[in-house]
């Protein structure tokens, strides 16, 4: 019965989402969707680190933008498939994890956070000034779509389904990460430190490790933002977009993947949704946050488990 | 009777604070060994060496003519010395039997590609775990609350788990941080039968205690430490008449009663 529902929820959604560019039809709107998609596969990666292992890493601008930069210079300078970029951006992705974790090791709490925050400025300083390959403040311009044999995904929407299909992909793999033995250490080692060691699991492979899943979630997550768009500069990575994170990871719950999924849809389409406030709708978005965040301190997805247990409470009384 | 443990000039210093001095000693197979002493006496200190924690500032620690110093923790507890904790140190965002399963994550083979590809490995894995973490539980009485929070479990049964935990890497020796500190005294028999099932099962125990009922009535060996120096090394009934012990530790009202 449990499992029925499951699966009969899942396939409403997956319908849903397939079926959701007939019902909307503004271009406008695609995009944002598309870049709420985004913001999940970034968001997972930074959920692995500051949500499952507790460790604050406000570098996620800097990770982002090693990712896009790799697959945009790539596709445009050296004219690569825009999927071997890709590739590219993960093979990066993996050397940022482990220059990003090996500090990890030493220095924890709001030194980590230091740490990542520098890191992450001084890729987008370095980006900014290496105007000969970067182009510096002016940006890469027409990053290349992606192609399937011939066909050109090209537009809003045949991205959004692209996109669609690297977020599934992306929540399972996450899903199986987090519901295995590595899951479990990786979440042992929020609790305590000294004791994952007593149980003789080696803490600088764990941590490397979420450290390297971050770094290449956020790297894809960069690279199909590059593509997105087609244009990116450095004033897309600045610590803004890492505190944009930080806050999706907050609303939507920390440490769980549909909380993950909830925070990243309300940070980007709320905003456009409250855009009928005129010059008002940021300040009222931001009093919602603040409010979200002191009465839900966990997250958006700890009323709809409330709700899921309530409901099942009630439903195993009817049975009875 | 084979030693396991030989622990030779071990001293550690903490600034100019003199925690363990020139302490050595020798844990043999045949018995289990208790280490107690005063407060501050540097019994935690020498745990903390031998698993590694704490690196010692001269001295040698052999296991099995093995040395373990430069050793990290996590290396120290795959030879199969595995410790406990003074104050229980568990993880409170996993269940009971995740914690227990944590304990055995070290002991698996099943790497991340394959546990990533390989459906049916992985799940064959995952089984054996849960399988020995609800052995291990059932062993220290923990089986019925294998779902429950750990926050939500009284403190004698977050120190069960702990030693459940421990139990899950088929320990050679297992280095127990006050154990019966805070329970009561049913927990404390019920504790004291388990110990002597694990000693039964091959297992060398090695506990610092500070509870003279578990220590007399359950160890073979006694090592008293006052002050960072080793001042007595006997069988129960030796410990209970050396003045020295009844002076600095035990009291006159032990030597009474003895």
């Amino acid at each position: 019965m449990k499992k029925r529902t499951k699966v009969l929820l899942l396939t409403g959604l997956g319908l849903l989402l397939a079926a959701l560019p007939v019902f909307i039809t503004n271009a406008y709107a695609i995009i944002v969707i598309n870049q709420t998609l985004i913001s999940i596969i970034v968001l997972m990666g930074l959920n692995f680190i500051t949500g499952l292992m507790g460790q604050m890493n406000l570098g996620t601008a800097g990770i982002m933008a090693m990712g896009a930069y790799t697959s945009a210079l790539l596709t445009t300078k050296l004219s690569m498939s825009p999927w071997v970029a890709l590739i590219s951006a993960v093979l990066m992705g993996c050397i940022l994890g482990i220059g990003l974790g090996y500090p990890s090791l030493r220095i924890k709490g709001i030194y980590l956070a230091l740490t990542t925050l520098g890191f992450s400025e001084i890729i987008r300083l370095v980006i900014n000034n290496l105007v000969d390959i970067t182009g510096g403040p002016t940006g890469v311009r027409n990053i290349p779509c992606f192609k399937l044999f011939s066909y050109e995904i090209k537009g809003a929407v045949p991205y959004y389904y692209l996109l669609l299909i690297f977020v599934v992909v992306m929540i399972v793999i996450a899903l199986r990460i987090i519901h295995s033995k590595w899951g479990r250490a990786i979440k042992a080692i929020k609790d305590n430190e000294v004791a994952v060691e007593a149980c003789g699991i080696k803490l600088s492979t764990i941590k490397i490790f979420a450290f390297t899943l971050c770094c290449v979630y956020g790297c894809i997550g960069g690279a199909l933002y590059g593509h997105l768009i087609g244009y990116i500069s450095p004033t897309d990575f600045s610590v803004d977009t890492t505190i944009r994170y930080l806050m999706m990871l907050m609303i939507g719950g920390i440490g769980s993947i549909p909380g993950n999924v909830i925070g990243a849809v309300v940070v980007n389409v709320l905003p456009e949704a409250l855009r009928f406030l005129g010059n008002y709708y940021w300040l009222i978005f931001s009093i919602l946050i603040l409010v979200s965040s002191v009465l839900l301190p966990n997250g958006l997805v700890s009323v709809i488990k409330m709700i899921y247990s309530k409901v099942s409470r009630f439903a195993v009384k009817g049975e009875k | 009777m084979a030693v396991i443990l030989e622990i030779n000039h071990l001293t550690k210093k903490f600034g100019g604070l003199t925690a363990v001095n020139d302490f050595s000693m020798n844990v043999t197979d045949d018995n289990i060994h208790a280490l107690i002493g005063p407060n501050g006496s540097g019994k935690t200190t020498t745990i903390n060496m031998i698993s590694g924690v704490l690196e010692a500032t001269s001295g040698e620690i052999l296991y099995k003519g093995q040395s373990l110093i430069g050793k990290s923790s996590d290396e120290i507890s795959r030879m199969g010395i595995v410790r406990t904790f003074q104050n229980i140190k568990l993880f409170d965002s996993l269940s009971v039997i995740e914690n227990a399963m944590v304990g055995g994550h070290a002991f698996t083979n099943v790497k991340m590609t394959e546990s990533l590809l390989n459906f049916k490995k992985r799940a064959e894995e995952e089984k054996m775990l849960r399988e020995k973490a609800e052995e291990a539980l059932n062993y220290v009485g923990l089986y019925d609350l294998r779902n429950e929070n750990v926050k939500n479990m009284p403190y004698g049964k977050q120190k069960m788990l702990e030693l459940g935990r421990s139990l899950m890497s088929d320990p050679k020796v297992l280095l127990l941080d006050e154990p019966a500190a805070g329970l009561t005294p049913t927990e404390r028999m019920e504790l004291m039968h388990m110990l002597e099932k694990i000693f039964a099962k091959g297992v060398n125990l090695f506990l610092v205690e500070h509870n003279m009922d578990v220590v007399m009535n359950l160890c073979h060996q006694i090592t008293v430490l006052s002050f960072g120096v080793k001042i007595a090394e006997n069988d129960p009934t030796g410990i209970q008449n050396d003045p020295e012990v009844i002076k600095a530790y035990l009291g006159e009202r032990y030597n009474k009663r003895a």
